[in-house]
């Protein structure tokens, strides 16, 4: 059964799936917001562009990646971004390198709990294959140790 | 760990660079077999990471009165910029034109028009230069792709004979003979369009002294034309004469684009109802870089219509009439729909050149 897509349910989509497609297109642009934000309305645009009807079986979640993908190339064309490594992006580097202290700073991690201690030194004590072994092991995923570890390590940027 | 801490100066790089490698292997995947929720929470804890905020999602209105505007242009952009596609279909078509030129005399219409496996291709450069004291032609098609055959040459002459014979006729009593529209010649003539004298004023941005010489059917629409056009320096033919079918013609949509090579503008007029005018105006940097066109149609069939500044081409399919002219390096595409192939034949009659007085020095 093919149904129109109304505009309430174009609302619903969007709301949807709006944060995923923009943080999609925001990790795939050097983390740089305004092409997201340009690609992620591009991406509904043409979505509902070539969709005035849905199948129920679509898999309108799918059908937003690809599209993505192909607004996100043809974006690249037109504008490719400065870098793609973190390491030359400036954007990037601004926003990760934004913290630290000095060497003279009394016991910074006096400020974490045990359970923030144990899993900055489970980060720092060893590499990508283990970290991702680790957090297997505590029941969740790598990116969501990672957040964890980025909110620490604000944390500890608070009290540079 | 402190040493640890230091060194890194608590920068987040490698996390973002962990979690690029972690999307980059999801992603080597075929889509169909990718984990979106994986995707899912990669991407967001590299816009986390990075501390930054996802913007509030764009309306639903905004998105699809975009769609909406795309579709529009898409249906007036299809009728235009075909001729690179359709090259292969040209060197046919150009082919059958020699040989029917060659074999039975000029014949200016069939070096204007070709046709294509699809519709007709114009060689805009030609038609600018189709002179406005040519008799109004009205023709079967030059020859089919598929009818290279002396034989059916034959019989396309034959039509295009009988259709030349058929132009005599009134408008709007224009006949149908043969299987041929024709638009007679003498409306043609008597239905020609004259300016006014310049009522003085100069410089530009002076639309509305120079709709003061148009009929209250096309005021409307020449005041949108010449507004919207003179923004990005492009002085319009407009129209000072209208059928009175077309007075409640509003603009509904309108856009400029800056092609490589032209200037182009896109307008949508709507009377809210079934009645609608699409008008493209491309200003080319120069004549030589007008291209062929093709006008997409199921129709072999077409007529020519002149007044004293321009000749055109009109095609007509029924659910709608396509008409092509030229003035200078500016092309000209009208595409009504909704009305008789006569009314917007008198609508493109109506237009003239803008006024060379208050063109900008």
């Amino acid at each position: 059964m093919r149904l129109l897509i109304e505009p309430e349910h174009c609302t619903l989509i969007i709301e949807k799936y709006y944060r995923e497609i923009f943080s999609y297109c925001y990790a795939k642009l050097g983390y740089s917001h305004h092409s997201a934000e340009d690609c992620t309305q591009e991406v509904f645009v043409v979505f509902f562009t070539k969709h005035e009807r849905l199948d129920e079986t679509d898999n309108i979640r799918l059908w937003l990646y690809r599209t993505a993908d192909n607004v996100i190339k043809a974006f690249m064309r037109k504008s490719p971004p400065p870098a793609v490594s973190i390491e030359d992006s400036p954007e990037a580097m601004d926003i990760a390198d934004s913290g630290g202290f000095a060497e003279d700073t009394d016991s910074p991690l006096d400020i974490l709990d045990e359970e923030e201690r144990q899993l900055l030194e489970l980060y720092y004590d060893s590499d990508y294959g283990q970290r991702t072994a680790a957090a297997k092991k505590l029941g969740i995923t790598l990116p969501a140790l990672y957040r964890k570890v980025h909110k620490i390590k604000k944390k500890l940027r608070g009290v540079k | 760990m402190k040493d640890k801490l230091i060194s890194d100066k608590l920068s987040d790089n490698q996390m973002l660079n962990d979690l690029q490698r972690l999307l980059d292997e999801e992603l080597s995947k075929p889509l169909e077999e990718r984990d979106l929720d994986a995707i899912e929470e990669i991407t967001n804890a590299v816009v986390s990471i990075n501390d930054e905020e996802v913007p509030k999602p764009v309306s639903a209105d905004k998105i699809l009165e975009e769609v909406s505007a795309r579709k529009k242009r898409g249906r007036i952009i299809q009728l235009r910029k075909w001729a690179a596609i359709l090259t292969a279909c040209f060197a046919i078509c150009i082919a059958a034109n020699l040989y029917t030129i060659n074999t039975f005399g000029a014949n200016v219409v069939e070096t204007v028009m070709k046709i294509a496996k699809s519709g007709f291709s114009v060689d805009l450069n030609e038609l600018r230069g189709f002179e406005a004291t040519d008799p109004i032609t009205t023709t079967a098609p030059p020859i089919a792709p598929t009818m290279m055959t002396a034989t059916l040459n034959t019989e396309a002459v034959t039509s295009s004979t009988m259709a030349t014979t058929e132009t005599m006729g009134t408008w709007p009593a224009s006949g149908v003979t043969n299987g041929i529209t024709t638009v007679p010649a003498a409306v043609v003539t008597t239905e020609t369009t004259n300016v006014p004298a310049p009522a003085g004023s100069s410089g530009t941005g002076n639309a509305y002294s120079i709709i003061d010489r148009c009929d209250e059917y096309s005021r409307e629409i020449a005041r949108e034309l010449i507004e919207k056009c003179e923004e990005h320096d492009i002085y319009p033919c407009y129209p000072v004469e209208f059928p009175y079918l077309l007075e409640d013609m509003i603009l509904d949509d309108h856009h400029f684009e800056q092609m490589k090579d032209s200037k182009d503008m896109y307008f949508t007029f709507t009377n809210g109802s079934d009645c609608s005018l699409d008008i493209i105006i491309e200003e080319y940097v120069s004549a030589d870089r007008m291209p062929d066109v093709l006008i997409p149609s199921d129709e072999y069939e077409y007529d020519t219509f002149k007044n004293d500044y321009m000749s055109g081409i009109v095609i007509d399919e029924g659910y709608g009439t396509t008409i092509v002219f030229v003035r200078d390096n500016t092309v000209y595409t009208l595409h009504g729909k909704g009305l008789y192939k006569e009314a917007w034949v008198e609508a493109a009659m109506g237009f003239v050149p803008y006024p060379s007085e208050y063109l900008k020095k």
